[in-house]
């Protein structure tokens, strides 16, 4: 009979607290596992998502509103700035390309963004990735070019079950019950599965939104007058320079932003700037999320030594047996410390399965709430070192019952059977 | 000899003062032989019986069983020894709960580091009559029918001796007959030595050789002739 066998019988004896010990164990693991992963996919979606944008030129106000506006459709933006003033900009050169935008529409629980086409042709959504309506790719229609048309982003298409030439509503706003344009825009495009934000969202041409039906009349005058025209911000591209074998945005994007940072209007948004201050607000959740993971991990552990304690109090018996048939001190304590071990391996192997579970959800609830796409099989440290950390916790806790078996007097014991 | 004892003393404090429990002159028993040892209740049967075990180790004299100096050995040595050498059955609670029959005996086996004796586990709880219920748990048996597994577990190892301490003690009259027979029977069959411990004359009358234990400050007394 091997060694292990007789550690999983005696586990099986005390089946019900070695379950409920494997279990608490596999809710810590997983719960930390879950907060940790979480934490370092949305930072590292977040931080990925704005790469094809190197600035937004936006309205004064809170930079971090801009940037969950323009690039993640959170939000709306903070009001307006004035289009000749973008073109001034434009000039700039530091500035290789500029693409106006307008929010503040929506339909169906999706941002319409009327955005200059070129966005489409010119920009890239992750480094080296541009839009794709080829049904190789998995979109399908075209770009728009007349007033009228839309192209929607994939997860945008598939939620609303739009087919092309499907035509909708715009809301004028982003808030449910908000008022209902008159005109009537045709689906053209699907856009193929970016895995970014623009797969939440409906795009219009930049032109279109001045001339709707229940705008003022001086919006009306926007879409054929440039002097009057304003845009809710601008993404911008930045002239790079080669520093040895690597690109990087030239070194005067501070002057840039100085100079802009002094109009009264409008002001210089590098999305890589603000998004740490968004973790950095956020964290404290994460701190806290951490922290209950981690307590639940020692309660679980604390729970280990109790059961493993008491089971070896309840087993005297079983080791003055073993004793008095031959085992030596080292095998009792071996014996006992192998189920400790073996309890949090099952935890902690539980816990890394339950938490990519849980993360499917997560992912799946994050994707409609927010449009950001994570992964359920992505790994990180945490998934790494939740083994080793468990069975060295379950070492840990086994470490006293353990010593206990070690100590136990034979005879004294053995009395209980003679 | 599997069993030479020599000034053998064992004592433990009691009341502020030393209890004498064993004080054995010479001592000796032959491979093969079977012997009762019989006595009051504390006389120090059973702690005689540990003494020869190993598990217990006497304040001076020598113990030699199988021509190993027992109280020369470490701790570890001599519990090694108490696998390879000795079986041991108990009054009661003989089992583990958790483990089969089967695996109860197997069990004897893993500690004396010799290989998996499956086969020859079967085999004896065969002869005890237990070959039905080898995957029974001792929850679902009789305490007569523990014992006999007790019995194939003393003897999985191939033991040069086994100790009975007490193993009719929580048994009917009629158990108890059949276990010491059983007892006697698989030892002879082996040859291998046995040493029981009872304080029951009816146990103790089945044996050919029976060495009473007196009392704890008199000599130790063999009125078979095993002195």
């Amino acid at each position: 009979m091997s060694f292990f066998k007789i550690v999983l019988r005696s586990l099986r004896q005390h089946i019900m607290s070695t379950v409920l010990a494997a279990f608490s164990i596999a809710i810590g693991t997983a719960l930390l596992i879950t907060v940790y992963n979480l934490k370092v996919q949305t930072q590292e979606k977040f931080e990925s998502t704005g790469s094809g944008v190197d600035a937004i030129l936006a309205p004064k106000g809170s930079p971090l509103q801009v940037v969950l506006s323009s690039i993640y459709n959170l939000e709306d933006m903070p009001g307006e700035i004035k289009w000749t003033f973008v073109k001034e900009v434009a000039k700039s050169d530091l500035v290789t390309d500029v693409v106006s935008f307008v929010k503040g529409h929506s339909f169906g629980d999706f941002h319409v963004n009327a955005i200059e086409r070129k966005f489409f042709t010119e920009f890239e959504y992750k480094p080296g990735k541009k839009f794709s309506f080829v049904p190789e790719d998995g979109g399908s229609g075209r770009l728009f070019e007349k007033p009228l048309e839309a192209v929607a982003g994939a997860e945008a298409a598939k939620s609303l079950g739009i087919k092309l030439g499907d035509k909708f509503n715009p809301v004028c706003g982003l808030r449910s019950g908000a008022p209902v344009h008159k005109e009537l825009i045709t689906y053209v495009g699907i856009m193929a599965p970016t895995g970014t934000p623009h797969d939440f969202a409906i795009y219009i041409p930049l032109t279109t939104v001045y001339g709707m039906e229940g705008h003022s009349n001086k919006s009306a005058e926007m879409a054929e007058n440039e002097e009057v025209r304003t845009v809710s911000g601008a993404f911008i591209k930045l002239r790079r320079i080669k520093v040895g074998s690597e690109t990087m945005i030239h070194p005067d994007i501070h002057r840039l932003k100085y100079e802009i940072d002094q109009n009264k209007g409008a002001q210089f948004v590098v999305p890589n700037e603000v998004l740490p201050k968004l973790f950095s607000i956020i964290g404290w959740v994460t701190k806290v999320l951490t922290g209950i993971s981690i307590l639940v991990i020692v309660i679980a552990g604390l729970f280990l030594f109790v059961s493993m304690y008491w089971a070896l109090r309840e087993r005297r018996r079983n080791v003055a047996l073993m004793r008095a048939l031959g085992a030596t001190r080292r095998t009792v304590f071996a014996l006992t410390l192998t189920e400790a071990f073996v309890i949090a391996l099952i935890g902690a192997v539980f816990g890394v399965i339950t938490a990519h579970l849980l993360l499917m959800a997560g992912v799946n609830m994050i994707r409609a709430e927010t449009g950001v796409m994570l992964s359920a099989t992505y790994l990180t440290i945490a998934d790494i070192l939740a083994i080793p950390g468990a069975v060295a916790l379950g070492i840990l806790t086994g470490l006293i019952p353990a010593i206990q078996a070690y100590r136990l007097g034979v005879l004294e014991n053995l009395r209980m059977i003679s | 000899m599997v069993v030479d004892i020599s000034e053998v003393k064992y004592s433990y404090k009691s009341g502020g003062g030393l209890l004498n429990v064993i004080d054995i002159a010479k001592w000796s028993m032959n491979e093969g032989e079977r012997i009762a040892i019989s006595g009051p209740s504390g006389c120090g049967k059973s702690t005689l019986l540990n003494v020869i075990a190993g598990l217990l180790v006497p304040d001076r004299g020598s113990i030699e069983i199988c021509g190993e100096r027992i109280d020369k050995l470490g701790e570890a040595a001599r519990d090694r020894f108490r696998a390879r050498h000795l079986g041991y059955v108990f009054q009661n609670f003989n089992l583990l709960q958790g483990f089969t029959a089967l695996e109860n005996v197997l069990l004897a086996g893993t500690f004396s580091g010799k290989k998996a004796r499956t086969s020859l586990s079967a085999e004896l709880l065969d002869r005890v009559g237990l070959s039905a219920r080898m995957h029974h748990y001792p929850s679902r048996m009789s305490i007569g029918e523990q014992q006999r597994v007790a019995v194939a577990r003393a003897l999985v190892n191939e033991p040069n001796i086994v100790l009975a301490d007490e193993p009719t003690g929580s048994l009917d009259p009629k158990n108890s007959e059949d276990v010491v027979k059983l007892l006697r029977e698989t030892v002879a069959e082996r040859g291998v030595s046995l040493i029981l411990v009872s304080h029951e004359k009816e146990v103790v009358s089945a044996f050919d050789n029976e060495v009473r234990f007196l009392d704890i400050n008199k000599a130790f007394e063999s009125p078979g002739g095993s002195e």
